[in-house]
């Protein structure tokens, strides 16, 4: 199947750039981190450094491999084979998304034992490690540089820390509700320290589940007029 | 355009199955006014090899991105294996073969490492890796990453990228550009080959040597227009013109001077020249396409 063919490659190619020894270095530079902090605040900052792994590690691999995908030259090659936009799509989201996960539930363990919801950590990150990888390939192909990649992010990124205000206690509103990073935290956050309704997780998932279909319809359209309608233009 | 060209078919060929079949092509990009492809008519037998010239900005890469079914939304009827290339899905990819200007590939991957993965999004049979880079010259660096390759060593893995479904139709883009002689004569052959067993292939590049030698007939194009399509020996003969150089001696000074070859016996100003003069050398030359480009388009081709 072209879809598994393209997520094993995937996870090959993430492996010879090194991907996944970044991961690891992360992840113990976290541990060794989180298992100082007094036990009052290990609970949100576990739930914190686990949010921003794939939100934030994921998102700028996958800008930095489309670009080294683009320097390859390698899109046009891909997309003159069978292979469609939406299983590559796929398979470039699932593969980050399965790095994302061990190192998150590495940390997990590590830091809390086995004291933590499996399942609504694993929704939680999974839904945001599919969110903030289609949005790391979205921008990624409408760029050329590196540079141009890092400013659109920060902007993008003040964007979505907003509703952080709450968390942080500096200011409240009731459209945080419907911001993706909110939706994140509160799954996230819930799975270490219990407090969290039914309510707040389905309304979170569908929140989550509207941002990802426009994410991937916006991530599809800029894909087609960045990637296809250009093979060959050199 | 001159009115006087007519466009000439070959036509020993014509019981033969069109593979590409394109009538009155028109595109204007989206959002642009000017028009870049206008009422384009050709069409491609199987096994033909056909090339498509023109300077820049011709139109060559916007003709093949409609017919590889990339670019939607033109004008006309397109033809492709007999699809409807405005409807066709992604099982049109398991039958054609792309080339392009610029190698494809993963640089941290090896040759062979390239063209498994490649090979392993069809679902077609596909050829076997080791044989298709034994072809090219490539055996001793199949498991070599392609960083490590020179630029003509990668020219040659793209160009088996491109074999690696065993492909119907095959689109080349300049495919000996960067290739030494050697190495150029190989591909070649290989696309020869590739003819001989049916294969159809469709061949731009700026390059008049590579049409003279390899295809069957040429599409010259210019600002969107085909203005002419023929073979190339009828390209020579009807167009070029042959001469004769010959190089003489006069006042201790070598000097050259140009006649047409037809007549050559009647003409006086040669004759009084063999007489004349101390002649160093005689040279017929052969009428060359690059020639024919100009006189018939009034433009250069690069
Ligand atoms: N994506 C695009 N949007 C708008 N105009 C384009 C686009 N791609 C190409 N063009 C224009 O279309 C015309 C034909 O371009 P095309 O790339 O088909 O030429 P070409 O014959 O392949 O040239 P070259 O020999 O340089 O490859 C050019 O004037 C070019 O500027
Ligand atoms: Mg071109």
């Amino acid at each position: 199947m072209r879809f598994l063919q393209a997520l094993k490659h995937d996870i090959k190619y993430q492996f010879r750039h090194g991907f996944y020894y970044v991961y690891l270095v992360v992840s113990i530079i976290y541990i060794a981190i989180l298992l100082r902090l007094p036990s009052e605040i290990q609970d949100i900052s576990t739930a914190f450094v686990i949010f921003s792994d794939p939100a934030m590690l994921g998102f700028f691999f996958v800008g930095t491999i489309i670009l080294l995908e683009k320097g390859e030259n390698i899109f046009e090659g891909l997309f003159i084979t069978p292979l469609r936009v939406k299983e590559f799509i796929l398979a470039r989201v699932l593969s980050l998304s399965i790095i994302s996960l061990l190192t998150a539930f590495l940390i997990a363990i590590i830091v809390r034992g086995f004291s933590f919801n499996y399942i609504l950590l694993f929704i939680g990150l999974i839904l945001t490690a599919i969110f903030f990888t289609i949005q790391g390939i979205a921008i990624a192909v409408s760029v050329r540089t590196v540079n141009e990649y890092l400013l659109y992010s920060i902007i993008y990124s003040i964007f979505l820390v907003i509703p952080f205000l709450e968390f942080l206690n500096i200011f409240e509103s009731i459209l945080f509700y419907l911001w993706p990073t909110r939706a994140s935290l509160i799954l996230i956050m819930g799975a270490f320290t219990g407090n969290i309704g039914l309510f707040e997780i389905i309304f979170s998932v569908f929140i989550f589940v509207i941002w990802i279909f426009i994410a991937y319809k916006w991530a599809y359209s800029l894909f087609i007029n960045y990637v296809i309608l250009k093979i060959g233009d050199q | 355009m001159n009115d006087k060209l007519k466009i000439k078919r070959k036509t020993s060929n014509k019981n033969l199955e069109n593979i590409v079949d394109v009538e009155n092509l028109s595109f204007t990009y989206p959002g642009k006014n000017e028009k870049i492809l206008s009422k384009l008519n050709f069409n491609i037998k199987k096994g033909e090899i056909f090339g498509f010239l023109g300077p820049s900005g011709a139109g060559k890469s916007t003709t093949q991105k409609i017919i590889t079914g990339i670019l939607k939304g033109f004008q006309g009827k397109v033809k492709v294996m007999n699809q409807d290339i405005s409807k066709v899905d992604s099982k049109f990819y398991e039958n054609i073969g792309v080339s392009f200007e610029f190698p494809n590939l993963y640089l941290r991957f090896t040759a062979r490492e390239n063209l498994k993965y490649f090979a392993s999004l069809y679902e077609v049979e596909t050829e076997d890796a080791l044989k298709l880079l034994g072809m090219v010259g490539l055996e001793e660096a199949v498991d070599i990453r392609v960083e490590e390759f020179s630029k003509g060593m990668k020219m040659r893995l793209n160009f088996c990228r491109a074999l690696i479904n065993k492909p119907e139709l095959l689109f080349l883009d300049e495919p000996t550009s960067g290739l030494d002689p050697a190495n150029a004569r190989i591909i070649k052959e290989i696309i020869r080959e590739k003819s001989r067993q049916g294969k159809t292939i469709f061949l731009t590049t700026h390059n008049m040597l590579t049409v003279d030698n390899l295809c069957d007939r040429v599409a010259f194009i210019v600002g969107g227009e085909i203005v002419l399509i023929d073979t190339p020996p009828n390209l020579k003969s009807t167009y070029g013109s042959k001469n004769v150089e010959i190089r003489y001696i006069s006042d201790k000074d070598s000097k050259r001077k140009n006649f047409k070859l037809s007549g050559l016996g009647k003409n006086l100003e040669f004759l009084n020249l063999l007489q004349q003069y101390e002649v160093e050398s005689i040279h017929s030359q052969e009428a060359n396409l690059e020639e024919v480009f100009i006189k018939v388009t009034g433009r250069k081709l690069r």
